[in-house]
């Protein structure tokens, strides 16, 4: 007996940005549903749920001695005992404080087995506030994690700026998260399907994203800042290269790599192959299969200390052509 | 320092499907089930009550029920109802009454059907509880501060000078110490002298359960990295059992503390901490179970005997020596979640996800 897996809302971004609104917005738009909500602080602004659980951010390393490896105890403990609950919950939203790093949290539902038995990560949300952005995402590196983490953004108080930063603000997202949906509103005011049971960590579900690509020729070699990349090859994939290239990467790299996803075209397949990852974490699955559509393999990464000109050709160098 | 005692399933040929040649040989059932319905709530404690010989299990919904020892399979009847849910327990003093930890932050007591409160603590969840009946000690543990109580209700010591949230007590044998189970070790606290700094135990990670063994001589914590760790605590030397293939949810130690046992794998692994320790020995093994894994394990009271509670529902108990196991429960489909022995090592009590509640008589003694 096999029982759907209640869907787990990640909400990060700034203090001040508009998590509490959104979060509050969605309790109360999908009246009837039933959440439980953890938080790291209780804000200025209630939170109009009935169950509210107050997190302590307990971070810790796995003993691989990897430092990407981590997962939060609190969070562990929390879940665990929620769904021993009798209460059948719709959802849990998870709202982290301002200056939370998301992998641990993200990792937490890949690395436990309790939790990964009981719930699934649905999508990590970052609230991101238009007017600030630009200022403290060069100084505040969490700030640059937390969209690059996200499968969706919520661009807030766009009514308090101009056109011409709205677009610098638009820019610096790209290029840090590539796959993301970034959604403009005022005041959190976001339609409640738009964040909600997205699927975003689902394998089943990534047929759905497409990766933007930027046109643009890779202005940044090699950098220490967080970028996102995309490739794309019409060459079918080998799978032993490609499985021997990503994992010596994600071992070697894992800790720069915060996110990864791909859908390939293997060589001899009738199916894409999808996968995702989350630093060292990967998952992956068959996908719907090809039929006429054409075939192509696409992958993102997003992470620090990337060199886009050398992933290109390693991931050339997977096909069979090479 | 650190030693491997060297425990690999793979090489074993134990991990992922298996080898049914390996702790396998069931011995022929002398067990009398009796089952109670399920209550289609999960159980979050399974404790035997030896003065009013009942077992109580507390349940996610907040209900307190027990189900007295005989096999009529009737189901367990509800004695009491919290208001928070009952996360943590423990027979108390003399084994007369219950305490229950909530995620309300309360210690509670109760007794025959009725619930005092022996201590709040204004939010923090309590997680754990260990009781010390020789010397008629209770301890509790919310967030980073463990607190003793004495039998009257009185604090007699307190601790809060931990790195993160306390996830295990265990008294020393003779009561006069306490270790609590943290990230990076334990912390272990002298009662007799309040002024003594804790002993610390380091080792990486995090450490969610912590079991001292009945003849003083070893501290073992599981982990959340998929391993154990002992300490001897004599001279604090350090050993690491890795290569398990889950989480290990429970660790147990036979009555003379010879034998420390535990889940995480698909059969019940039994180190033989005797001489210097398990270091370099390979864990004896029984009861694998097809598709099944260990979740809970509970030593028999007296010999070398341990329950074991899997992920199917089944719950075997086998003769650590002789690495073979008989079948106690059949699988029932929902993973086993508590497994409690009487004193006298006569009766087994196990629940499972479903809330149902085996009661098991043991007719033969399993060792000879
Ligand atoms: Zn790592
Ligand atoms: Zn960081």
């Amino acid at each position: 007996m096999q029982q759907a897996k209640v869907p787990v809302t990640l909400i990060t971004g700034y203090l001040g940005a508009g998590k509490t609104t959104l979060l509050n917005r969605i309790l109360t738009e999908q009246h009837g549903k039933k959440y439980a909500v953890i938080v790291n602080e209780f804000g200025e602004e209630g939170i109009d749920n009935d169950l509210v659980v107050d997190a302590d951010e307990e971070i810790f390393e796995m003993n691989n001695g990897c430092i990407c490896c981590t997962v939060r105890g609190d969070l562990i403990r929390i879940i665990s005992t929620l769904m021993k609950r009798a209460d059948d919950f719709d959802g849990m939203i998870i709202e982290t404080t301002g200056l939370a790093d998301p992998a641990p949290v993200v990792q937490t539902f890949f690395v436990d087995e309790d939790v990964q038995a009981k719930v699934a990560l649905d999508a990590v949300v970052t609230v991101v506030d238009a007017c600030h952005f630009l200022d403290a995402v060069d100084e505040e590196h969490e700030l640059a994690e937390q969209v690059a983490f996200a499968d969706i953004i919520l661009l807030n108080k766009t009514d308090l700026v101009d056109g011409d930063k709205l677009n610098a603000v638009k820019a610096k997202i790209s290029s840090l998260n590539r796959m993301a949906k970034v959604i403009e509103t005022v005041k959190s005011q976001v339609p409640i399907a738009d964040v909600l049971d997205r699927g975003a960590f689902d394998l089943s579900r990534v047929l759905e994203f497409e990766p933007g690509l930027l046109d643009e020729e890779d202005d940044h070699e090699h950098d220490e800042n967080i970028i996102s990349i995309s490739l794309k090859t019409d060459n079918p994939i080998e799978p032993e290269k490609f499985s021997n290239w990503i994992r010596g990467f994600i071992t070697e790299r894992g800790v720069d790599v915060l996110r990864t996803k791909g859908i390939l075209n293997l060589s001899g397949q009738e199916n894409r192959y999808v996968f995702q990852g989350v630093h060292m974490v990967m998952d992956s699955a068959w996908g719907a299969p090809w039929g006429g559509d054409a075939r192509s393999s696409r992958l993102v990464f997003i992470g620090r200390n990337l060199d886009e000109a050398e992933l290109r050709s390693a991931f050339d160098g997977c096909t069979v052509a090479a | 320092m650190m030693a491997a005692a060297g425990f690999d399933p793979a090489a074993l040929g134990l991990a992922g499907t298996g080898n049914p040649d390996v702790g396998a040989r069931i011995i022929s059932p002398s067990v009398k089930l009796s089952e109670s319905p399920a209550v289609g709530v999960h159980p979050t404690f399974t404790v035997i009550e030896p003065a009013e010989a009942r077992a109580v299990i507390g349940y996610g919904d907040g209900t307190i029920r027990a189900l007295g020892l005989v096999l009529d399979g009737a189901q367990p009847s509800v004695v009491a109802q919290v208001s928070a849910t009952p996360i943590a327990a423990a027979a108390d003093i003399g084994g007369a009454g219950v305490l229950i930890g909530t995620d309300g932050g309360e210690l509670l007591r109760l007794g025959g059907s009725a619930v005092t409160r022996l201590a709040e603590t204004g939010g923090p969840w309590v997680g754990e509880i260990a009781v010390h009946s020789g010397k008629g000690l209770r301890a509790f543990a919310a967030a980073k501060t463990l607190t003793v109580l004495d039998a009257e209700g009185a604090v007699v010591f307190s601790a809060s000078d931990h790195p993160s949230t306390v996830a295990g007590l265990t008294f020393s044998p003779d009561g006069t110490r306490i270790a609590a189970a943290h990230y990076d070790g334990v912390s272990v606290w002298s009662l007799t002298d309040a002024k003594q700094k804790p002993v610390r135990l380091d080792w990486h990670g995090s450490h969610t359960a912590v079991a001292w063994s009945p003849n003083g001589q070893f501290i073992v914590t599981a982990m959340q990295d998929k391993e154990m760790h002992c300490w001897r605590w004599k001279d604090r030397t350090g050993m690491r059992m890795s290569g398990y293939p889950s989480k290990i949810r429970a660790v147990t130690w036979t009555a003379d503390g010879q034998y420390v046992a535990a889940s995480g794998a698909d059969t019940v692994t039994s180190w033989d901490c005797s001489g210097k320790g398990p270091s370099g020995k390979p864990p004896l093994e029984f009861g694998y179970v097809y598709d099944g894994v260990v979740r809970q394990v509970a030593a028999h009271p007296a010999d070398h005997v341990v329950a074991g509670g899997y992920s199917d529902g089944t719950v075997l108990i086998g003769a650590i020596e002789q690495e073979t196991a008989m079948i106690a429960r059949p699988a029932s489909g929902h993973a086993v979640t508590g497994l409690a022995w009487t004193a006298d090592g006569a009766t087994l009590v196990a629940t499972d996800e479903s809330g149902a509640v085996a009661v098991m008589r043991i007719l033969e003694p399993v060792v000879s």
